[in-house]
């Protein structure tokens, strides 16, 4: 019988995924300038700059500053004006430095573009907010659980369908908004009413983590909509592939991000057209 | 579906009845198995063989039938293959085809089979005539072909003949035994995990029947016992079983007419549960086949015969996948009706055979389902098609010249998604002629030369939408928006038999050309935003080459046999790598497999048998950064990682326990993967930060099979 055990613990272990570190060694690694920036409607541009790490070299919260750029030139320009961004620090984010323009704002059909300057490269990109939509309709819909809602949030995308929408909320509690995953129209050919149902999915360290994709009746939500074109709905796109978990071990790769920044740099900059709604769940 | 219910209704009472009947009888022979060396007549068993034409039924292995046979295909003695050590004590004949060379070690746990370079949806698998699309359970443990029921099994990887159609890269041919029993019989093997039992049973001098069943029993006990014996208790969560069914019966109806009827069901589940250490997320996947086979035989004089096949085959997966925190039910299904004949008329040296392939196939490309978002479901309509295929060859011979010349045309129509009729018959025709050449020259009585040319196409293909353990793929026929995917074949080799076949050797050379491959570019979102499937597919070419080296010993009392295979694999797409070649991911540069057997004496045999493999490859990262809060990964060129090498050693022997009650029976034991070897199962990303704010971002990689003991017990009545 002790042999019967012995034997079926080890058939056991043919059951259990057992795990090792990866002898990899990283070929051809090159770096690159990562450029994240946004311009929002009626909000000043602001831009992220950072390196690429190498996955064999180990990074903590001193070091990592080193993959930080904070001696880069960047120039705004809407095709009118031009304005150099300044340097800032905002320690609640990462990466904590940021660049920002005051004197140009986001307006709604416009072509923003951007020249980044650093260590003898120059980069360019080159963005368009959208032009605007309505908000239909907010409404709350009931669940299984009776304080706990759903909302349901139609937007009016009139005729110009050349567009997708980022959907965000922040729960009173919650310090941050946070992202409701959507599916992206790759054919961009949403018009019209188009509804959506708010499912934000926070992370463990957001207070409405318990409530997870729902809302509690009587809380005062602010939804932001983002509307974005259709170079930066295909980087939205892929990007959402990224949210796995830290490695699902069941998938092997995913595929490569787009990118609208020149060469050596890669990562979105991105106009969107935004309007933000309080709403006291019902 | 209700016709398979009630089959299988059927099958459990007589099933049952047959059972009874057994334990109260006594004194059942058992047939006699043995090998045949040389030419012999046997007059002591009654063992019908009607049919002596080759192409009809082949029950003996020539000696020299590596040397000599026109065609590049290997006849197995199944019996042979039954000895090498396998995966839980279980005999599978299936299964030691990797240990023959032209197949791939596509890895751990894997039911994908890669032959000289083609991709896994190019094997032609055939159960009885009629196809498998998925032929393993449990991510390739075992077999859906039980090996108390084979009698046939037939691998051809070059120089398929003309009656082989609708797959580019190989035939794996199963038949089940097909000859009336002497007296009942009943077989069966227990083991660990899974256990199975046959009883072949005569009804009169010209009639039998027979019917098989194995089950798993993982979920239902193995894992609940591991859960009391501290294991832990979340992974009881996870369920891995199968079941399937055979039955049938063999009718002589005249000394030259016989009619045979086999049906087979099986099922999969493979459920993984959530797993915070793993980061898993509830992951799981149903699939099943279901075959039907009726198959009339006549001939009519020792120049002319004919066999008739109605065949019916349906394949149906279903997997929930739990994917960037939304629940997707992903579905895709087949049937297939066919109707098949072939015909064989000998004159002077010419063998001619000649045959028709009429098909009818229904499919369910993708049926996909949000669950976290009820508005979003995509249901393609149902796909239909139909496909002709009528093939002629000749095979004769010269002296020391054979020739195998034939063709076969194909012509595949995709019907109109709505009502079809005779004036909206096709939305889009393909016709194909596929040329296939095979010659042997033998240079003296014991080698020869071979070579082969060979041109296929395929109508229907099963693509990966992720590449995940798990099977998440869907089956697209050919239409307006996809064409046929195509390959040319060409092989040679010399074969040599020494010592009057106490030693083989065979040297082989290949090289293929693929066009119109498919590869899906976009993610599983994009399928319920696209109007069309289609506009998610690349369309690309590929080639591979390479060369097979083989020594083999025939003995009394060892045999065993050493394969090389050097092979390179490449794809090609405009949107991938920037369109340059890329090595393709089951590129396998390097692979070898040693087997060994030995009859210790009539109770005890021994086998090993060491399979070595170059890693596969994989499009992985060498960079990461953050943006929009997430880390994001930056890549290499496409293909340029190569997985760690896959080896390992297994050791088995089998004891010949003393008769009892005239049960015959078995004890088998072997070790999978002698020396521990981790063996990479699958690789994923890993990001840790550590109480002093390091963080750590690695790749990880999984193994699933350490050194692995297992006891079976088979027996005979």
């Amino acid at each position: 019988m002790k042999r019967l055990f012995f034997i079926l613990m080890l058939v056991s272990i043919a059951l259990i995924s057992c795990q090792t570190d990866l002898d990899y060694v990283v070929r051809g690694y090159t770096e690159k300038i990562i450029v994240e920036g946004k311009i929002e409607s009626g909000q000043d541009p602001i831009v992220y700059l950072s390196l690429n790490i190498p996955l064999w070299q180990e990074v903590d919260s001193a070091s990592i500053i080193n993959y930080i750029i904070r001696d880069a030139k960047i120039t705004i320009s809407d095709g009118e004006k031009t304005e150099i961004m300044t340097a800032r620090w905002d320690r609640t984010n990462f990466p904590p430095h940021y660049y920002r323009a005051t004197s140009i704002k986001g307006e709604e059909g416009k072509t923003y573009s951007l020249v980044i300057e650093k260590g003898g490269y120059t980069l360019y990109a080159s963005t368009t907010i959208p032009y605007g939509f309505a908000i239909h309709d907010i409404k709350s819909k009931p669940t299984d659980v009776d304080s706990l809602r759903t909302i349901e949030l139609t937007i009016n995308a009139g005729e110009d369908n050349n567009k997708s929408y980022r959907i965000f909320s922040k729960k009173k509690k919650d310090n941050r908004f946070i992202e409701t995953p959507v599916l992206f129209n790759s054919s961009l050919t949403q018009s019209g009413n188009i509804k959506i149902d708010l499912s934000p999915n926070p992370e463990k360290k957001d207070s409405s983590f318990n409530e997870g994709r729902r809302f509690m009746k009587g809380d005062t939500v602010d939804v932001k909509i983002c509307a974005i074109d259709s170079v930066s709905t295909m980087f939205y796109k892929d990007l959402s592939m990224f949210s796995v978990k830290g490695g699902n071990i069941f998938i092997s790769e995913v595929k490569p991000l787009n990118s609208n920044i020149s060469y050596p740099g890669f990562g979105i900059w991105c106009g969107q057209a935004t309007k933000t709604v309080r709403y006291v769940v019902q | 579906m209700i016709l398979c219910r009630s089959f299988h209704i059927v099958y459990k009472v007589i099933f049952s009845l047959i059972l009874c009947f057994v334990l109260l009888q006594n004194g059942f022979a058992q047939a006699p198995s043995y090998r045949i060396l040389k030419d012999t007549t046997d007059t002591s068993s009654i063992v019908n063989k009607i049919h002596t034409i080759q192409e009809v039924e082949v029950s003996s292995i020539h000696p020299l039938s590596n040397v000599k046979t026109g065609s590049m295909g290997i006849s197995f003695d199944v019996n042979e293959l039954k000895m090498l050590p396998s995966l839980m004590s279980d005999s599978d004949p299936f299964k030691s085809l990797q240990y023959m060379g032209g197949m791939s070690q596509a890895g751990e746990a894997s039911s994908n089979i890669v032959v000289r370079g083609g991709d896994n949806d190019q094997n032609l698998i055939q159960l009885n005539g009629c196809q498998v699309e998925n032929p393993t359970h449990i991510l390739g443990l075992f077999s859906v072909f039980n090996p108390d029921l084979i009698d046939q099994m037939r691998f051809i990887k070059s120089g398929v003949p003309a009656e082989y159609g609708g797959r580019l890269s190989s035939v794996i041919d199963v038949k089940n035994f097909i000859n009336i029993p002497e007296h009942l019989q009943v077989t069966g093997n227990i083991g660990l995990i899974a256990s199975r039992m046959t009883l072949k049973l005569p009804i009169t001098d010209n009639i039998s029947i027979y019917a098989a069943h194995r089950m798993s029993y993982v979920g239902t006990m193995i894992i609940p016992l591991l859960v009391k014996i501290g294991i832990d208790p979340k992974l009881a969560q996870n369920n891995f079983e199968f079941t399937d069914t055979n039955f049938g019966f063999n009718y002589n109806i005249a000394s030259s007419t016989r009619l045979s009827g086999h049906f087979y069901m099986g099922n999969d589940i493979v459920k993984i549960q959530d797993n915070t250490t793993f980061a898993i997320e509830e992951n799981s996947s149903k699939w099943g086949n279901k075959l039907g086979n009726i198959q009339l035989s006549h001939v009519f004089s020792d120049k002319f015969s004919m066999i008739h096949y109605l065949n019916f085959s349906q394949f149906e997966l279903k997997s929930n996948l739990n994917w960037i925190n939304a629940l997707y039910k992903i579905g895709t299904s087949k049937s297939l009706m066919q109707y098949k004949s072939d015909y064989i008329y000998l004159v002077d040296n010419h063998k001619f055979k000649g045959g028709i392939e009429l098909s009818s196939n229904e499919l369910l490309p993708a049926s996909i389902k949000n669950l976290s978002a009820d508005s979003l479901n995509r249901f393609e309509n149902k796909s239909k098609s139909s496909d002709l295929g009528l093939y002629l060859r000749d095979e004769f011979e010269y002296g020391p010249l054979l020739l195998n010349i034939g063709f076969r045309s194909n012509v595949f129509v995709k019907h109109p998604d709505s009502n079809i009729s005779v004036s909206n018959f096709a939305d889009k025709y393909y016709s194909g002629f596929e040329p296939r050449f095979f010659s042997r020259i033998m240079l003296d009585n014991e080698s020869s030369l071979k070579f082969s040319a060979t041109k296929h196409f395929q109508y229907l293909n099963r693509v990966q939408l992720i590449k995940i353990g798990l099977p998440t793929e869907i089956i697209l026929s050919s239409s307006k928006y996809i064409k046929p995917s195509a390959m040319w074949h060409f092989s040679g080799g010399y074969f040599k038999s020494l010592f009057d076949n106490e030693w083989e050797l065979s040297a082989e050379a290949y090289y293929k050309t693929f066009s119109n491959l498919l590869e899906f570019k976009g993610n599983l979102t994009d399928l319920f935003t696209v109007d069309k499937i289609e506009n998610l597919l690349y369309d690309g070419r590929g080639y591979a080459y390479g060369s097979e080296l083989m020594i083999k010993k025939n003995g009394e009392k060892f045999n065993g046999w050493i394969n090389y295979a050097l092979g390179w694999n490449y794809r090609q797409f405009d949107e991938i790598n920037q369109g340059k070649p890329f090595l393709a991911t089951n590129d396998r540069r390097h692979d070898i497999t040693l087997v060994g057997m030995y009859t210790v004496n009539e109770k005890i045999n021994i086998s090993a048998s060491f399979v070595y493999a170059t890693g596969c490859r994989l499009n992985l990262p060498r960079s990461w950064f953050v943006v929009d809060d997430k880390v994001i990964l930056e890549y290499a060129k496409y293909n340029s990682f190569k997985m760690p090498d896959y080896h390992r050693l297994d050791v088995s022997i089998s004891y010949k326990l003393k008769e009892i009650k005239k049960i015959k029976s078995e004890i088998h034991f072997s070790v999978y993967n002698l020396y521990n070897r981790a063996n990479p199962f699958q690789v994923y990303f890993s990001t840790k930060q550590d109480e002093k704010n390091k963080y750590d971002y690695k790749i990880k990689m999984s193994y699933l099979m350490p050194i692995l003991p297992s006891l079976s017990w088979t027996f005979k009545l």
